[in-house]
């Protein structure tokens, strides 16, 4: 009876403060249906055969990114995991590192480099080698680019839950005579199938409210029509009007991710096989080894190698304006991103832990919700942030309290995301043993539920931390007087054409994320074999 | 006893002479340095310290105006570009100055947000369209400040300066044209011929295309405008996010012209040396598409340092500010007697059209006849 009293108490502590988060943090919905009541000329704008067009276009792009994320994801986990791979350490963490490369930083080296006419086209036919090169413009380039600037989101909790993968199971199915292909359908997908999807819908998700890349790459999406609104017509109006739709989107998008739910209980038993089946390739490993190589190629060898020809450029051929960059500002970037990461896991755990623990509709709905604030376009959060914390929270306006707040709505699926699909795997036999042994309800979370997910929580946080790093659109907006960031200065810099001295920010930007990414792949890995 | 009283009485002797010995000693040395010069030197020194008193009061006097009101500056303009004036500013004038950098639009929605809470003095924008979507906000700026700029340059109700010049031109490749006065048309509208069909670029989600967009309906009217927007955009006008790719663009020599704001050319060559393979064509007939634009200032209604932000709009009409302008961002000074680059044709030569900048500002019209066209979603 008094464990039943328990479980109300905590459903209800837990409820209410997930509530109280999850209202916080849709601020800028509510914003956007205030703003969009206030329209005339609401259907006006809204049901016009572009719009549609665009909506298809939008969508035709997450489908693409997603997929390819996820199957560039898989093979890459499949071969860092489950082979004798040489260089395995240092091929993760590279693999992992296009997540610190913004979008617009990349989208502008790609176009320099590899747009028609661009760097490596002009070497090819000044080499006489070929005069044809893809038109990399539009979709396929914007789909390249964010596929291989997103595909981490996958990466990361895919390996995760590759390298917890109870074999029991694969080898059952083996030795019961199911082939390869079909152990792996039925049995390995449905298993790794969570991590896929935590991963999947932030990919998505990122892809939909994505600017730098589209524009430069100049494949009209949703929130390039936003944008549009805000700086051709400076209409805020109509921006919110669009912006509703874009909710629409992504709440049809995780809807969508709740159609698959996979097995309901799928932690391993404490006697479970942890050993992973190396599969001993011969020298063929060299040739999966260069295959891997590609992946991170694309994602993080072009964009830091056209970084550094602007920088040398500039350096050794043009006049460089002036650096002007200072310790204060790498210090401000660092000093925020870890205050956003800290703040961003404060409220990304409540939020799990209600969704995990107490799984059910009203659970749920709250997890759903709290993945907006990731599908919107930053600027739209920003301006509801603006305009509410101007009018109720004065005294805090233009402060790092609510720039932290702003990281806080932006980041936070991508913290919840983290710890969720590790929780949903802790052997609910634990807990209820110190349960058992008379240890309390929050004694028991803090004692023995949050170490055993500890690397997940870091993890979730060092991803903010890498987010924030990079984040522009917000940061410009919400930022105290007077801030200055790494990619404030990027932008700043590269905004104006100065591209020797948009450089070394960008790249200090992605050598100080570097650690940060080598930590979130080998710590992580070391918790778990001490496990 | 006898002893006592004899050994005492020598020792007070003995003091006594020690004591004279000492007076003695003293005496003669105040002889070697008393002299009267040095009476005359305290006199002088309590002198000075009158004088000393009656400066510190006029230092307090100055120090008033060095601890004025901080400025709050929005800028839409770049911190690469500003920062250095900015700071000067600051240093000429003693105003502390607090800076918000951002992009023009974004600036302009966060203004439009905060509404009349907002702490901003002065919003620095990068084009009329940015200053005429918050001039509601704008404070009228007093007459001496707005009739250092022609009048062209500025808003009619005074409610924001223009404070430098930047001109439209076409940006061509000097691989695809090499002699642009004959094989570039004189006029912007000549652009719809069929002939350059997939060799243009354009920057349509640009608030300075948007801008020249105003200025053909205003002096081409809506119709022409129209066939010229459908024109180019059958042509298939390569679409790029801003001027900087759609420049970049014309030196790689992805498109053989574009139309584009005049300066930024000259941040290319300077980063690729003269190598680059794209120049500017000041259009000679004239038209929109030589408009020349401005990047301007206003103060904001609900500004409590009204004088300070007056004082910052008067020091970026200074010859020094417009002298940076000119050599620093290659752009237009709008203020007379202060010289442009050298690079640049005269503002003279240009053979300006007839257009008020002010009334580039209505664009709701202009957004929708892009979108009708098909140029903007």
């Amino acid at each position: 009876m008094i464990k039943f009293r328990n479980i109300n108490i905590n459903y209800y502590w837990l409820s209410t403060l997930s509530t109280i988060i999850v209202s916080a943090v849709s601020i800028p919905i509510i914003y956007l249906v205030f703003r969009a009541v206030n329209a005339e000329n609401f259907a006006e704008l809204l049901f016009r055969e572009r719009v549609l067009l665009i909506i298809i276009r939008s969508i035709a792009l997450i489908v693409f990114v997603t997929f390819f994320s996820v199957v560039i994801s898989y093979l890459l986990c499949h071969f860092l995991v489950k082979t004798n791979v040489p260089f395995k350490k240092f091929l993760t963490v590279f693999c992992c590192l296009p997540i610190v490369i913004p979008s617009y930083v990349y989208g502008m080296v790609f176009v320099d480099l590899l747009g028609p006419k661009g760097r490596i086209h002009k070497i090819l036919s000044n080499a006489n080698v070929t005069d044809y090169f893809p038109d990399l413009y539009g979709f396929w380039g914007a789909a390249i680019v964010l596929t291989f600037l997103s595909y981490p989101y996958v990466f990361l909790p895919l390996r995760a839950a590759m390298l917890r993968l109870d074999n029991s199971f694969e080898d059952a199915s083996r030795s019961l005579g199911r082939g390869r292909l079909k152990t792996f359908f039925y049995i390995s997908l449905p298993l790794l199938f969570p991590a896929i999807r935590s991963g999947g819908i932030l990919v998505a998700l990122y892809t939909l409210s994505d600017f730098g890349a589209v524009a430069l790459l100049r494949y009209e999406t949703f929130t390039w029509a936003i944008m549009t609104q805000y700086e051709v017509g400076f209409n805020r109006i109509a921006a919110a009007i669009l912006s509703l739709v874009l909710v629409i989107i992504a709440i049809s998008l995780l809807g969508f991710d709740t159609l698959f739910s996979g097995p309901k209980n799928y932690h391993s038993s404490s006697s479970s096989n942890r050993f992973i089946n190396i599969d001993r390739l011969d020298y063929k490993r060299w040739i999966v080894f260069l295959g891997i190589c590609i992946v991170p190629f694309i994602g993080v060898i072009i964009p830091v190698g056209g970084l550094l020809y602007w920088l040398l450029r500039g350096l050794f051929i043009g006049e460089v304006y002036s650096f002007n960059l200072s310790f204060g500002t790498i210090f401000n970037s660092l000093y925020v991103a870890a205050l956003a990461s800290f703040f961003t896991l404060i409220i990304a755990m409540p939020i799990a832990f209600f969704a995990v623990k107490h799984k059910g509709k009203f659970s749920i709905l709250l997890e759903k919700i709290s993945y907006i604030g990731f599908g919107l376009p930053a600027i739209v959060v920003a301006l509801s942030l603006v305009y509410f914390s101007i009018n109720f929270t004065f005294p805090i306006y233009q402060t790092i309290f609510v720039l932290t707040f702003g990281y806080g709505v932006l980041f936070l699926p991508v913290a919840v995301s983290a710890i969720k699909t590790t929780l949903m795997q802790v052997n609910q036999n634990l807990e209820d043993a110190s349960r058992g042994l008379g240890i309390g309800y929050w004694l028991t979370l803090w004692r023995i539920t949050i170490p055993l997910i500890m690397p997940s929580i870091l993890a979730g946080g060092l991803l903010v931390f890498l987010l924030t790093l990079k984040e522009l659109p917000l940061t410009m907006i919400l930022a105290p007087l007077n801030f200055d960031s790494l990619a404030l200065k990027v932008w700043g810099y590269a905004s104006e054409a100065f591209f020797a001295e948009a450089a070394l920010p960008a790249l200090i930007l992605i050598l100080l994320s570097g650690p940060a990414s080598a930590y979130l792949v080998l710590k992580r890995n070391d918790i778990e074999k001490s496990n | 006893m006898k002893n006592l009283i004899i050994s005492i009485a020598i020792a007070t002797m003995a003091l006594f002479a020690l004591a004279c010995g000492s007076t003695e000693a003293e005496v003669q040395e105040v002889e070697v340095i008393k002299e009267v010069p040095v009476e005359v030197v305290r006199e002088v020194a309590v002198v000075e310290e009158r004088v000393k008193e009656v400066e510190v009061e006029v230092i307090k006097e100055v120090e008033v105006p060095v601890t004025p009101k901080t400025l709050v500056i929005y800028s839409g303009r770049s911190e690469s570009l500003v920062a250095p004036i900015i700071e000067q500013f600051s240093e000429a004038t003693g105003i502390p100055v607090e800076v918000k950098y951002g992009k023009t639009a974004a600036m302009a929605a966060t203004l439009l947000e905060e509404g009349d809470k907002t702490p901003a003095d002065v919003f620095f924008a990068q084009d009329p369209g940015g200053l005429g979507a918050v001039e509601s906000m704008l404070a009228t700026l007093p007459a001496n400040i707005t009739e250092l700029v022609p009048a062209w340059a500025d808003s009619p109700d005074r409610k924001w300066t223009g404070i430098s010049g930047r001109a439209r031109v076409v940006v061509y490749n000097t691989d695809a044209i090499s002699d642009p006065a004959t094989q570039l048309p004189d006029n912007i509208y000549d652009f719809i011929d069929p002939k350059w069909k997939g060799k243009i670029g354009w920057p349509p989600t640009n608030s300075s295309f948007h801008a020249m967009v105003t200025g053909m309906r205003q002096t081409w009217g809506e119709e022409k405008t129209r066939t010229w927007l459908e024109g180019i955009v059958a042509n298939g006008a390569n679409v790029y996010a801003k001027n900087t790719p759609t420049v970049e663009a014309a030196g790689a020599g992805e498109i053989e012209v574009g139309f584009v704001n005049h300066y930024y050319l000259h941040r290319f060559i300077a980063a690729n040396t003269e190598s680059f393979k794209a120049r500017n064509y000041f259009l000679p007939s004239g038209g929109p598409g030589s408009v020349v634009l401005v990047a301007g200032a206003g103060v904001l209604q609900e500004s409590d340092n009204k004088d300070g932000a007056e004082a910052f709009i008067k020091f970026m009409l200074s010859k020094p500010a417009q002298a940076y302008f000119a050599n620093e961002t290659y752009e237009y000074p709008l203020v007379e007697g202060v010289k442009k680059n050298h690079l640049l044709p005269d503002l003279d030569t240009l053979n300006l059209p007839d257009i008020d900048i002010s009334d580039l500002g209505d664009i709701a019209a202009t957004q929708k006849l892009l979108q009708e066209t098909g140029a903007l979603p």
